[in-house]
């Protein structure tokens, strides 16, 4: 038992039950909780051993019924490809909790609640040893997150936390169907003579018993799609993305910066975690169909990022390419990618929350996120600026930046499974996609900093902050919109249909010309004296991303060492398939149905 | 004293403690001293530089004293700081069992430095002309409101470029390049408020990601080819890669990043428009040190390209088409910085040219030619700059005239900068052109010479284009009728001190520096001792005989000579012979090509950014009406099931008696059967 990890994980969630009252204590509450597990998680991270042994370890009987031989257990631990997710979620929950200090007036500590709930939820998934505590944890996330979307969220919030809802959970059924099945599976065919007659849920042990007797490569396949289901529509894959920019653009700042930072991250790990280690042969498969998945989410994201007009849309479908790019690492499996893949999760999450955090911060004070709105901010906000260019170069892989700390190696992986001897059985199709990749760093950086001229650079463009407040912002308009036709669209059984359209009645008004658009400066904004560079606050909230994002950009290696171990037992089994198949089709010119491990590992 | 080591370290460092301390204090303790930080670790830098030279020097003395069997060993010294990424064993082993090098399929990245004549040569110069431009900014940014924020960016632009030269393995390479095109991006884009200035840095940054994106490429072959990232293990094994298309593939992506980098055609359309930036920018980072960051990378891949006579031909073709296409474009422009933006892309042209002839004469020749091209042309810059200062920002050498009296300096230092890059006997131009010349002759007497022949004569042809093209906006703008444009107001003087001092070091660099290097050869000495040029010490290299160097050396100056009087007839006589020569020009086009430069920019807008952005609109509208909608419909499929469903729950008994009558038949037939 380790306190310290089990404090983390139910601090939140004891603060959740006990915060209440105005909004000031339920948000100073929140923050001391959210500073207290960040304390933690870097306590664990400083004593964190390396290694493959799981560190900071509570295995409880949790349903042992006599009368079944179901084995269900309260086990949380940390190995190397949680430990840096967690450490981020901990991060990330400072940043959500600092980020809407302002911008939440009503029903605030019922907000700050949900927000530790939800905490409880994330860091529980990147703990959970168990498959069935693991499910509950991937499953809890869901409901703080919908109300967050569904009462804080802006016009379109409660399609929004609808769709996002039915979306995943529709897709976490299969996955959990797939769960059972591996447990299942294994119980009838246990390996070896120590057949213990219980059925476990030891994600450790399944893996170790799938390990020593694989499933049979259909049963593998099949299972290994329902898996896919669900953690494709987390992460989310293409096509079945179309839930996160609505999302993300519905949600308030702190829901987008975790769902970017945090949620989208639960799916590739579920990957890294079951598919690939648990079911090699269907990966090893699988492989070129998974990786020009990836690709078409790479590239795709990265061009209707191009075409959008809002911040935020632009932001969140730039991570449906990053987290391509991440899954591409992850599909390729081998060493060099599986690293830079699971990094640049753990980067995707520093600069992409960062920029949502950075967006909720311009819509706090501009109540707009139109890129045409916007012009010229350095002169009058150097700090944003600053902190914006920081991450927005960390998005696009600037060296020295954690960006590219995850994606060289990353690339670098793909790129030695397409070329690397002996050669694997799909060996053009996986070059074609590491050469083809690479059009995604192009088109990133070209989406990244025009965005970044036409909001930073330029005459001088302020929005006018004197209109009021747009619908869904302040009680006053959002119980105006209540009585109206504001019930639950699924709910009422219809819903409006101009709700998901989204406005792009006009093709060419995505594209401004950026120096066509509005000849004059407009005439400064009303509130002048209000609209203030980055506060203290903010600048706190922002602080240690980037101090974050230098370091991982710097010192990738000290990252890396921690996780490898684990990361490079969790791919062997996949590695060995693919050594298996490449190597039987050049030695032996033969087909073996069963992959027999060999020798050389990694 | 210091040692390689602490001076290898001590030259990328001091920039960067400057720029850090610059960025920290700017605002509140500096403000218009900002500058003293900088200009004090660039100096400082540059004595280091020195230095450097100087312990390398001393090492190859001793080496030349006793001839062994490597001729370079020693003399480089590398230096590491910490392991940036390691991951052992990444790479399983070959199976046809190839000989591996020491720690082959290890992805380990050190931070790690290298000395050796090539880098040193490239520190001094870098420092050198950053010192000066630091130096002349002091007077030209003075009253800049970011005045703080320039002086830092050069900081940390100086500390990239050294980082860069100094490098030791491909990845780290890759990291200051992509650093010193972010201080590109950031110095260009400086006046962030003027559109045109944004837009220019962004497009010099995508342009270059394009060029990067096949230097990645590049590293990438080269890491699943060598199995390690490291210059050493990477040069030491390519002989056993002889002949294997990978090792011409590696060099062609390689090349493709030098492109973008060094703006070589046809990726060389971010150059002009990076003359948005401050002037003493345009000098630093656009004519002398990042552009040549390219040239360097290709010298430094030396022996990769030595095994590659395809890439070989392909770069001397590039930048031969490159070194005429910037030389045409620059006669007929009138933006004095424009003018001298495609004048750098020419002598880019010739560097490459240089080094696609793959001697070690002509390779000496091409980093010869970076030396004294970044003087005389971080001169000409600077010149510019001055007459800019002076004229109140206006560049239009149509609106210029007459200056000579009222810039009494900048138009000796310019004059002298002209005859450098004219290739004047006995400027630093004409011993770096001859060269290239020399080295190229060379090359075609031997086998498959018969491109190297025509790309001697192309480089004859681009010789009196040079001088064409220089002196028509010189004689513009210094001689004539005064013009003087309204912005100057009525009180255009000469620049003050801090400026003019820096022209006249780097004038007297631009008529020295090629004569003292040519007499006491001992450019070419120095810089044969680097390690990655030992594989050229065996490859053809004929002598030449006296009377080829003296007919190559006249025909050069004949040439020369015609240029200059050419222009001279032209703009220091009526203005009818230059319309006639425009009439001429036009016959076959060539007017309206040079003057709309070709039209790549909009052949790119038409061809490659309209169709992206097209397929980008196309592709938000594909998602929203046919993935998301598709999801919507499935959404809506349980309601509409029940909707279906809803007719069978009428309520009427009639209606569930007969449901029943047929369910019992229905059984029962199940049944009998």
């Amino acid at each position: 038992m380790d306190v310290l990890l089990l404090t983390s994980l139910f601090l939140p969630l004891a603060g959740a039950l006990l915060l209440g009252g105005d909004r000031n204590p339920a948000r100073w509450g929140a923050l001391a909780i959210a500073l207290a597990v960040l304390g933690i998680a870097v306590a664990l991270a400083a004593r964190y051993p390396g290694g493959t042994a799981p560190f900071a370890s509570t295995d409880w009987p949790w349903l042992d019924w006599t009368a079944a031989p179901i084995d269900v257990r309260f086990h949380i631990a940390l190995d190397g490809l949680s430990l840096w997710l967690f450490a981020l979620t901990a991060l990330l929950m400072v940043v959500a909790v600092l980020v809407g200090w302002e911008a939440i007036k009503d029903q605030a500590s019922l907000y700050y609640r949900l927000l530790l709930v939800l905490e409880t939820g994330m860091l529980g998934v990147f703990v959970a040893r168990d498959i069935i505590l693991f499910y509950v944890f991937f499953e809890f996330t869901l409901i703080p997150l919908f109300f967050l979307i569904g009462i804080w969220g802006s016009r379109q919030r409660r399609w929004a936390a609808m769709k996002f809802f039915l979306f995943t959970l529709a897709g976490s059924m299969l996955t959990f169907l797939g769960l059972l099945a591996v447990v299942l599976w294994v119980y009838y065919h246990p390996a070896g003579e120590a057949a213990s007659g219980r059925m476990t849920f030891s994600i450790a042990e399944l893996t170790a018993a799938l390990g020593a007797r694989p499933m049979d490569p259909t049963m593998q396949i099949w299972i290994f799609l329902a898996l896919f289901a669900g953690f494709a529509v987390k992460a989310p894959l293409w096509p079945l993305h179309t839930w996160l920019p609505l999302a993300h653009v519905e949600a308030p700042a702190a829901g987008s910066v975790l769902l970017a930072g945090v949620l989208l991250k639960v799916g590739v790990y579920g990957f890294v975690r079951f598919s690939l280690p648990m079911l090699p042969q269907a990966a090893a498969t699988l492989m070129p169909w998974l990786l020009w998945i990836s690709l078409a989410g790479v590239i795709y994201g990265a061009l209707v990022a191009l075409a959008q007009s809002d911040i935020k849309r632009l932001i969140a479908y730039s991570s449906v390419s990053h987290l391509g790019f991440c899954t591409l690492g992850i599909f390729a499996a081998n060493r060099l990618s599986v690293a830079g893949g699971v990094l640049q999760m753990v980067n995707h999450g520093l600069a992409t929350g960062g920029l949502f955090a950075v967006v909720g911060m311009l819509y706090e004070r501009f109540h707009t996120r139109e890129i045409a709105d916007f012009g010229g901010l350095a002169r009058r906000f150097p700090r944003l600026a600053f902190f914006t260019l920081v991450l927005t170069l960390s998005s696009i892989a600037l060296p020295g930046l954690a960006g590219f700390a995850g994606e060289f190696p990353l690339l670098a992986g793909v790129f030695q499974r397409g070329w690397a001897e002996p050669a694997a059985p799909h060996a053009l199709q996986l070059r074609a996609i590491a050469v083809l990749s690479l059009a995604g760093v192009v088109l990133g950086a070209w989406y990244m900093l025009w965005m970044y001229q036409r909001v930073f650079f330029g005459p001088e463009r302020l929005p006018d902050t004197s209109s009021p407040l747009p619908l869904g912002e302040g009680p006053g308009v959002r119980a105006a919109e209540d009585s109206g036709s504001g019930q639950w669209p699924v709910a009422s059984g219809q819903y409006d249909a101009t709700i998901d359209k989204f406005p792009i009645s006009n093709p060419q008004s995505l594209i401004p010309n950026p120096s066509a658009a509005c000849p004059h400066p407009s005439p400064l904004p009303k509130g002048e004296g209000t609209i203030r560079d980055l506060s203290p606050r903010e600048i706190f909230c922002l602080t240690p991303l980037v101090a974050m994002i230098f370091w991982i950009g710097l010192q990738p290696g000290f990252f890396l060492d921690r996780m490898r171990p684990t990361l490079d037992d969790l791919i062997a089994p996949v590695t060995r398939a693919c050594e298996t198949a490449s190597g039987v089709q050049a030695v032996f010119n033969s087909d073996h149905s069963t992959p027999t491990p060999r020798g050389r590992g990694g | 004293m210091f040692d390689v080591q602490t001076l290898l370290i001590l030259i990328p460092a001091l920039p960067l403690a400057a720029a850090l301390v610059t960025a920290a204090l700017g605002t509140r303790l500096l403000r218009d001293r900002s500058h003293a930080p900088v200009v004090a670790a660039l100096t400082l830098s540059f004595v280091a530089s020195v230095l450097l030279v100087f312990q390398l020097q001393e090492r190859i003395e001793e080496r030349a004293a006793q001839p062994g069997s490597s001729r370079s060993a020693g003399v480089e010294e590398v230096v590491a700081r910490w392991s940036w990424i390691n991951v052992p064993d990444a790479m399983p082993h070959p199976v046809d069992g190839r000989i591996e090098t020491p720690g082959w399929g290890n992805f380990s990245i050190e931070v790690s430095l290298r000395a050796d004549p090539l880098t040193a040569v490239m520190l001094a110069m870098v420092t050198c002309i950053s010192a000066l431009v630091a130096i002349y900014s002091i007077g030209y940014m003075r009253g800049d409101p970011g005045y703080w924020r320039f002086f830092a960016y050069v900081g940390l632009f100086v500390f990239s470029m050294t980082m860069l030269v100094s490098a030791s393995n491909f990845l780290l390479l890759y990291v200051f390049w992509e650093l010193v095109g972010l201080c590109s991006y950031l110095l260009i884009g400086f006046w962030y408020e003027r559109p045109a200035a944004a837009a220019a840095g962004k497009k010099a940054f995508l342009v270059n990601r394009i060029g990067d994106v096949g230097f990645a490429l590049g590293i990438f072959l080269i890491w699943t080819t060598f199995g390690t990232l490291d210059f050493s293990g990477v040069f030491q094994s390519v002989g056993q890669y002889a002949g294997d298309w990978r090792v011409t593939a590696i060099c062609l992506l390689l090349f493709l990043g030098a492109c973008g980098k060094s703006a070589q055609f046809p990726l060389h359309v971010w150059l002009p428009d990076a003359m948005e930036g401050p002037t003493p920018v345009s000098a630093l980072i656009h004519a002398a040190t990042m552009v040549a960051a390219g040239v360097y990378m290709v010298a430094r891949c030396t022996p990769l390209f030595a095994f590659a006579p395809d890439a070989q031909y392909v770069v001397a073709v590039i930048g031969g088409v490159t070194a005429l296409l910037g030389a045409i474009i620059a006669i007929t422009q009138t933006d004095l910085k424009r003018i001298l933006a495609y004048s750098t892309i020419s002598h880019l042209g010739y560097m490459f040219v240089a080094l696609g002839t793959c001697t070690l004469l002509s390779i000496t020749a091409g980093m010869f030619h970076l030396i004294t091209h970044a003087f005389f042309k971080a001169l000409l810059f600077l010149g510019a700059g001055s007459v800019m200062y002076a004229a109140g920002g206006v560049i239009d050498i149509r609106r210029l005239g007459g200056l000579r009296r009222r810039l009494p300096v900048t138009y000796t230092t310019f004059l002298a900068g002209c005859l450098s890059i004219a290739g004047v006997v006995p400027l630093a131009g004409f011993w770096s052109k001859d060269a290239i010349l020399l080295s190229l002759h060379d090359r075609s007497g031997l086998a498959g010479g018969g491109l190297f022949e025509i790309l001697y004569l192309t480089t004859l042809l681009g010789v009196v284009l040079i001088d064409f093209y220089m002196f028509r906006p010189f004689f513009l703008v210094f001689h004539g009728a005064e013009r003087i444009p309204p912005e100057a107001g009525d009180h255009l003087h000469e620049s003050p001190g801090s400026m003019t001092a820096p022209l006249v070091v780097l004038a007297f660099g631009s008529v020295v520096v090629g004569a003292y290097f040519e007499w006491t050869h001992g450019f070419a000495h120095f810089l044969s001792f680097t390690p990655s040029f030992e594989c050229l010490a065996q490859s053809g290299h004929t002598a030449i005989g006296t009377a080829d160097k003296w007919r190559i050396a006249a025909t050069g100056s004949v040439l020369t000579a015609v240029g200059i009087a050419a222009a001279a007839m032209l703009y220091l006589g009526s203005g009818k012979a230059v319309a006639l020569l425009a009439r001429a020009m036009n016959v076959f086009g060539l007017y309206s090509l040079s003057y709309g430069k070709f039209f790549f920019d909009p052949i790119y807008n038409a061809f490659v950014v309209w169709p992206l952005l097209s397929v980008a609109r196309l592709a938000a509208w594909f998602d929203l009406s046919a993935i998301d909608s598709l999801v919507d419909r499935c959404g809506r499929i349980p309601k509409q099931a029940g909707a279906a469903l809803r007719p069978a729950q009428n309520g009427l008994v009639q209606f569930y008696a007969l449901a029943m009558v047929f369910g019992v038949l229905v059984l029962l037939g199940i049944m009998l059967m």
